[in-house]
């Protein structure tokens, strides 16, 4: 178990580096310095040149790298070249809001999605052909045109929801749950049938398995047979499908954020995209891929405890 | 493949092969929601391409008497708020989205088989590198990557979409790689290399035919994110900047308009989900028809199917009893068991009788698809989905099973009845240890404590002759060799003191050697239990070794019983004369086997008349006219066939 | 004669990938087949049966040794040299299934063999399909259609015309027969007997199934975790065995012959019960296997159907009935020596011989120590412990010192110690 898990970290570590690399050496590439970002077109070549010495942009680009992954290891991302704050500040402030939403569709989806993926594996009839068309429209409804008509729905018309806004939950439970609830759902809602369906299909896979057949063979109870053998059979697949719908969620939350005006990571990354603030955008990328890395981590350690030959592997 | 699915198995490969008649395109074609998928698809790009000629307006004329209005003759979308028809808008703003679908889906496709096949062909290092650099590209967050490219690059749509493109290559890699290695080892790329054909060749003959299907299924999703990508990076306002038209900028529009009207949304965003709908359900189509699957043919499945229909059917025929004077511990009188086979029902076990005598080994013999596997099952009930058995009479020491619900058949299944499957690695379910299952079969059926169950188990271990069993108990099955697999198998059965276990073909997976241990071990559990025993087969040495009575069936029916001694020294029926014959015992070595010409009738084509009549020498025309009776022979045997009196005179 | 095939002394490893380790699957194995004969290749799961068929057909590169085929040296073999003997050596695999493109019909399919062969016409290639389907018994409707429209017997045939179409001297048939119901089997290998009488092609012949393989070769090549047990004309390997993995093989083979199989199993059933069965009270029950053993080294000779071995038992049977112990601790051991055969010399009838000349010479000796039996006894005795309590070591040792002098010790009834060592051990 040890050894997946140092595995794993063994890839995760680089992967970090090789994204900061990567982002860098295209921020290089693509002209431009940092000076000229900030000051725009229209200023002097010589203010440019002068703010980037007084930057370190000057520098070859392969010392500024280091230099920041240096600070960067010690959790110093810099400063951002817009506002002049600290951008691992900027981003821990903006963390719960993001993570609020993602964690939450998360639940939303794992407990919606896998539940009703069951009973259409238990049960049959139309919940499985409705599943599989709700995935099929779930893939292919653009999301921040549901959470637009969700809005209008329940925001504006019904009026039932806030409609934009954060609420920490500090400042009020009640006011967090509902600022959360339409993005949440909104967020989620695509990716339930998903869930759903690899649920299913994986559950019908097992449940038609040479294995299952012996236990019924040998008058094992059904409700023992399905919630224990087909369970733990069909956990792994559907772990890792939900592992790549938290990587999709997370994505996901930048749109949501930008459309119900929620203070998170995503609305400093588009604003970042569009001030072309480089540090900032540095820093998210790695601590969005941080993020990700974390997940698969925690699914692979989650998989091997659940299958004997991913483990021996 | 589960002798349990043969009789499925063969109408499912009939089934197919009507279909893999044609090839894939036309199969492709048959697909009525593929097709109507590939016509918007088309209208959509068309419209798009050509929106210079075909739009009513220009993308940036405005019509300020109607602005923000629904749709109308003049507007047939509607206008947004400075007047200009929605329409025109609509098509080409498509020229961007679609032109950036084609920029990913080209680089993405390039990257993704190229990687694909050279890792899935090449093997060795490059394997491990391009399946690791796979690895490390699916961990990177797509959108995410994305805005820092226009982060840096400014807004530049073709960037962005390109590194979309690369960003889903891996997904894309990684299906192509596993298509590949999946025909790697096919054997029909060894007959190719056998045949001498160059790399090259097998690569473009046989590997690309494999990969296709499940390479253009990806394609298609590709270019579903792609489009809705596209469309989320002009909504978020970094794509193309206003006022030229972008499927996603106009979702905007609309968003800044709906204080004022609504409308605007519905045409915006239904252009975005035809399109990425039509290519996932073209997507979906591909898949099917590559893997030979009707659209929406696959019958709703469920656990709840899988318990069998069981009714209770007149007028029990007699033969295939156990000998006189003895009780009989399970009795089956009248068994038919029917499959779903398309939207009728074909038979698959017709009218079979038998008794077993408490402590009799009775084996089941016959070629696949003879219904041998089905008959068991459907004592048990385990038949695939589906099923349908009708039995005058089920009786397993006198209870009557056939009145029984699939939750009371739990109370005789296990405790009374124990089975064993083919496959002994496959019959144990691959996330538990086995110690563990055989400790949850014990509590199950004998309803002791933990610690108890612990002592059963490995009591039981030793029984079944596991070496070291404390050791093998923290073993998972695919960690056993399959005679030991087998042997808790055998335990788990024994879990439940069955007074008749049920054995499908228990050795047919094992070597020679460990199938005659686990013989072996049968029979000495037999002689300590004195439990009786049904074993299906299709190894007359098994039958022989194991054995006191043999069924022998053919095409769905028995067509002969009797003592195995008395079977294989003088077979009544043509059938099973002609299977003894067909092993090579007593033919000199190297001269031609006597054989039986023709195969066995698939289910639903079985004559009205004997069913062997075809393939029999001894048919005359009484044989088929009509369904020929089981015929008692002497001392309790009996077999289907009106002429054992030729037989006898062929046989001396 | 000259041999068509002469394999010496190869060697073929998997090369483990990661972590796990590299696999020896052949060892050091050489076989022979000459024109038009039939070698067949038998073994269990694992002995590298199949290994040795792909070496042959160029799919797996040997580690070590020579493949000689029609004199020239193919092991090194690649690329275009290898891809023309594609004309010469060819291959009918297991699984008819999968041995078929599914997506290519059977004219394609089959056509695929004559890549290597002189150009031809289209015509002349499909006269040439049509006539060999025809020889299988299939007509030229087949030519268009797809593998999943035939059956897997009828698939099998297919798989044979396309083998025998480039008129090779040499096909490769790996468990040709193996996944076809027994009727459908038998059909199979008559055509591929009346094809080798027609055409004088020779099969190397790679089976599990030792009545098949017994039925359809010439000669017979028996191996074992990739070493080759024993190589022999096929009358000789099935009938006279010489090396005991052979003899425990044909035991455990299954025949309806129910005499046959009555006597091969209860030489198999002792045998196991001393291996495995470890329950009752221990002194007791070895008492028992022994007494059983005894009986048995007398049916296991008897269960060898040759004439001449019969002749060597009912000496050794008469031995255990009568007098003195000896005969049935010098049979007890010979079973003994049958369970380990890779730590003590083979059993073959020859040395059953001696074995019981010893025993006759130390009957004799035993009437003058009489504690010498007993020292056997009491070592036999220590062994079937060991083997019950798992205790692999301390079996093998034992089983090594049966070849020792033997020297009585002082719990043995016989308390002469020294007085007597018995002379010359097998």
């Amino acid at each position: 178990m040890l050894g997946v898990v140092i595995r794993r970290l063994i890839v995760a570590v680089p992967l970090m580096g090789v994204i900061s690399f990567i982002v860098f050496m295209l921020s290089s590439l693509a002209g431009g310095s940092v000076g000229q970002a900030i000051l725009g077109p229209t200023a002097s070549a010589a203010s440019v040149a002068a703010l980037n010495a007084k930057l370190g942009a000057d520098r070859p680009v392969l010392v500024q790298y280091v230099d920041w992954l240096r600070h960067a290891i010690t959790g110093d991302l810099g400063l951002s070249v817009v506002s002049g704050v600290p951008v691992a500040d900027t981003i821990a402030s903006r963390i719960p809001v993001t993570m609020s939403l993602a964690v939450g569709a998360l639940l939303l989806v794992i407990i919606l999605g896998v539940t009703s993926g069951a009973i259409a594996a238990i049960r049959g009839g139309v919940t499985g052909r409705l599943a599989e068309v709700l995935a099929v429209l779930g893939r292919g409804l653009p999301s921040f045109w549901l959470a637009l008509i969700a809005v209008l729905v329940f925001g504006v018309n019904l009026a039932w929801l806030p409609v934009s806004g954060y609420v920490p939950f500090a400042d009020s439970p009640s006011g967090w749950i509902q600022s959360l609830i339409l993005p949440v759902v909104v967020l989620g809602v695509s990716e339930i049938a998903l869930v759903a369906v690899v649920t299913r299909a994986e559950m019908l896979s097992a449940m038609r398995s040479d294995y299952v057949r012996s236990l019924r063979a040998n008058g094992y109870p059904w409700k023992r047979i399905v919630f224990k053998h087909v369970a733990k059979n069909a956990a792994g697949p559907v772990l890792t499908m939900v592992s790549l719908v938290f990587v999709s969620l997370i994505g996901g939350t930048i749109l949501m954020e930008q459309i119900f005006g929620m203070p998170g990571l995503g609305t400093l990354m588009v604003s970042a995209t569009t001030k072309h603030d480089l540090q900032v955008i540095q820093g998210l990328a790695v601590f969005y891929t941080a993020m990700v890395v974390v997940v698969f981590l925690l699914t692979d350690i989650a998989s091997g405890y659940l299958n004997a030959k991913a483990r021996a592997r | 493949m589960s002798a349990v699915i043969e009789g499925a198995a063969t109408q499912e490969q009939s089934r197919r092969a009507a279909e893999r008649g044609a090839g894939f395109l036309p199969r492709l074609v048959r697909q009525p929601i593929a097709v109507a998928c590939s016509l918007i698809l088309l209208v959509v790009v068309l419209a798009c391409v050509f929106a210079e000629w075909v739009s009513p307006y220009g993308p940036l004329d405005q019509d300020l008497q109607n602005t923000a209005a629904g749709p109308s003759a003049s507007h047939l979308l509607g206008t947004d708020q400075l007047g200009r028809d929605i329409l025109s808008r609509l098509l080409h703003g498509g020229q961007v989205t679609l032109l950036g679908i084609v920029q990913a889906v080209v680089v993405c496709a390039v990257i993704g088989l190229f990687l694909g096949l050279t890792a899935g062909t090449l093997g060795g290092w490059v394997e491990t590198v391009a399946m690791r650099l796979c690895d490390l590209l699916l961990a990177v967050p797509g959108l995410v990557m994305l805005l820092v490219i226009l982060g840096i690059y400014g807004n530049n749509e073709a960037a962005a979409m390109i590194t979309l493109g690369v960003i889903m290559a891996p997904t894309l890699a990684r299906v192509v790689y596993s298509a590949t290695i999946a025909v790697r080892e096919e054997l029909y790329v060894a007959s190719a290399r056998v045949a001498g054909l160059t790399s090259f060749q097998i690569m473009r003959r046989h590997i690309l035919s494999g990969v296709t299907g499940p390479a253009l299924t990806q394609i298609s999703i590709v270019a579903a994110v792609a489009c809705i990508a596209e469309a989320g990076i002009g909504y978020l306002g970094l794509g193309v900047a206003p006022p030229a038209p972008s499927w996603g900028n106009l979702v905007t529009d609309a968003q800044n308009m709906m204080p004022i009207s609504a409308w605007m949304l519905v045409p915006t965003g239904g252009i975005i989900a035809v399109v990425t709908l039509s290519l996932t359900l073209l997507g979906n189509g591909i898949r099917d028809a590559y893997m030979g699957r009707s659209s929406g043919s696959s019958k709703a499945f469920s656990w709840r199917a899988l318990a069998v229909t069981v009714s209770q059917a007149a007028s029990p025929a007699g033969g295939g009893a156990a000998p006189l004077g003895q009780e009989s511990i399970l009795s089956v009188k009248g068994m038919t068991i029917r499959l779903p086979r398309g939207s009728s029902e074909v038979t698959v076990v017709d009218d079979v009788n038998f008794d077993v005598a408490p402590g009799e080994a009775v084996a089941i013999v016959g070629e696949s698809g003879c219904g041998k596997s089905m008959t068991i099952s459907g004592v048990l009930r385990v038949l695939p989905m589906g099923a349908h058995v009708a039995a005058a009479s089920i009786a397993f020491k006198g209870a009557e099973l056939t009145s029984l619900s699939e939750h009371e058949m739990n109370a005789y299944r296990g405790t009374g009845i124990g089975f064993i499957s083919q496959e002994p690695i496959s019959s144990l379910n691959p996330a538990f240890t086995v110690g563990h299952q055989l400790e949850e079969a014990v509590r199950l059926h004998r309803g002791v404590g933990k610690g108890e169950a612990r002592q059963i188990a490995r009591e039981l271990m030793v029984r079944v002759r596991l070496p070291e069993p404390d050791a093998v108990a923290k073993k998972y099955p695919h960690e056993l060799s399959g005679g030991m697999a087998q042997r808790i198998a055998i335990a788990r059965a024994l879990a439940g003191e069955p007074e008749l276990l049920i054995a499908d073909e228990p050795t047919t997976a094992l070597d020679v050697s460990v199938q005659c241990e686990i013989l072996d071990l049968l029979r000495d559990l037999r002689e300590q239990t004195g439990m009786a025993l049904i074993l299906v087969t299709h190894d007359w040495g098994v039958v022989a070794e194991a054995c006191d009575r043999a069924l022998v069936m053919y095409a769905g029916q028995v067509v002969e019983s009797a003592d195995v001694r008395s079977i294989i020294a003088h077979p009544a029926h043509p059938y099973t004369r002609a299977l003894l014959q067909s092993s090579s015992v007593g033919i000199a070595p190297r001269q031609l086997l006597p054989v039986i010409a023709g195969t066995v009738p698939v289910p639903g084509s079985w004559p009205h008349g004997c069913r062997f009549a075809s393939r029999c020498e001894l048919a005359e025309d009484a044989c088929r006219t009509g369904p020929i009776p089981m015929v008692t022979l002497d001392e309790g045997s009996a077999a289907r066939c009106i002429r054992t009196d030729v037989d006898e005179l062929v046989r001396t | 004669m000259s041999s068509l095939l002469e394999v010496r002394d190869l060697t073929v490893m998997y090369r483990g990938r990661g972590r796990r380790k590299d696999k020896v699957a052949l060892e050091g194995v050489s076989v022979s087949l000459n024109e038009g004969e039939t070698l067949g290749l038998v073994g269990e799961s694992g002995s590298g049966k199949s290994t040795l068929g792909n070496t042959v057909l160029g799919l797996v590169k040997p580690e070590r040794g020579t493949i000689r085929f029609d004199g020239s040296d193919i092991a090194g073999f690649t690329g275009a040299a290898r891809r023309k003997l594609s004309t010469q050596i060819q291959a009918v695999f297991q699984d008819p299934y999968t041995s078929f493109n599914p997506h290519r019909t059977i004219e394609q399919s089959m056509g695929e063999t004559l890549a290597n062969s002189p150009p031809m016409s289209r015509g002349e290639t499909r006269a040439r399909v049509v006539a060999m389907l025809d020889r299988v018994g299939l007509d030229s409707s087949a030519l268009s259609k797809f593998p999943a429209q035939f059956s897997g017997g009828q698939r099998q045939r297919i798989s044979i015309a396309r083998a025998l179409l480039p008129e090779p001297r040499l096909v490769v048939c790996d468990e040709s027969v193996s996944a076809l119901d027994l009727s459908v089997q038998a059909q199979i290998l008559n055509l591929l007997l009346e094809l080798q009488r027609e055409r004088g092609v020779a099969y190397l012949f790679i089976t599990h199934d030792l009545s098949v393989v017994r039925h359809m070769s010439t000669r017979i090549a028996v191996l074992e975790h990739g070493k080759l047990i024993e190589q022999g004309d096929a009358a000789g390997v099935t009938d006279e065995p010489s090396q005991p993995y052979t003899r425990r093989l044909i035991s455990a083979s299954l025949s309806a012959d129910s005499e046959l199989q009555r006597d091969r199993r209860s030489t198999r059933r002792a045998m196991t019960r001393l291996a495995a069965d470890a329950t009752g009270d221990r002194s007791k029950r070895a008492d028992e296997v022994l007494r059983t053993l005894e009986h048995q080294a007398v049916t296991e000779v008897f269960a060898q159907p040759v004439p001449q071995s019969r002749a060597l038992a009912l000496p050794l049977s008469r031995g255990i009935a009568g007098v003195a112990d000896v005969d049935g601790v010098t049979a007890l051991r010979a079973a003994v020596l049958e369970l380990a055969p890779r730590t003590a010399e083979a059993m073959t009838p020859a040395a059953m011989l001696t074995l019981v000349q010893e025993a006759r010479a130390r009957k004799c000796s035993a009437l003058i120590s009489r504690g010498q039996a007993g020292v056997l006894y009491g070592r036999i005795r220590d062994l079937a412990v060991a083997i019950e309590t798992g205790d692999r070591a301390r079996a093998l040792e034992l089983v090594g010192s049966f070849d020792e002098p033997l020297e009585p010790r002082p719990r043995s009834n016989g308390a002469r110690a020294g007085a007597h060592t018995i002379e010359s051990q097998g």
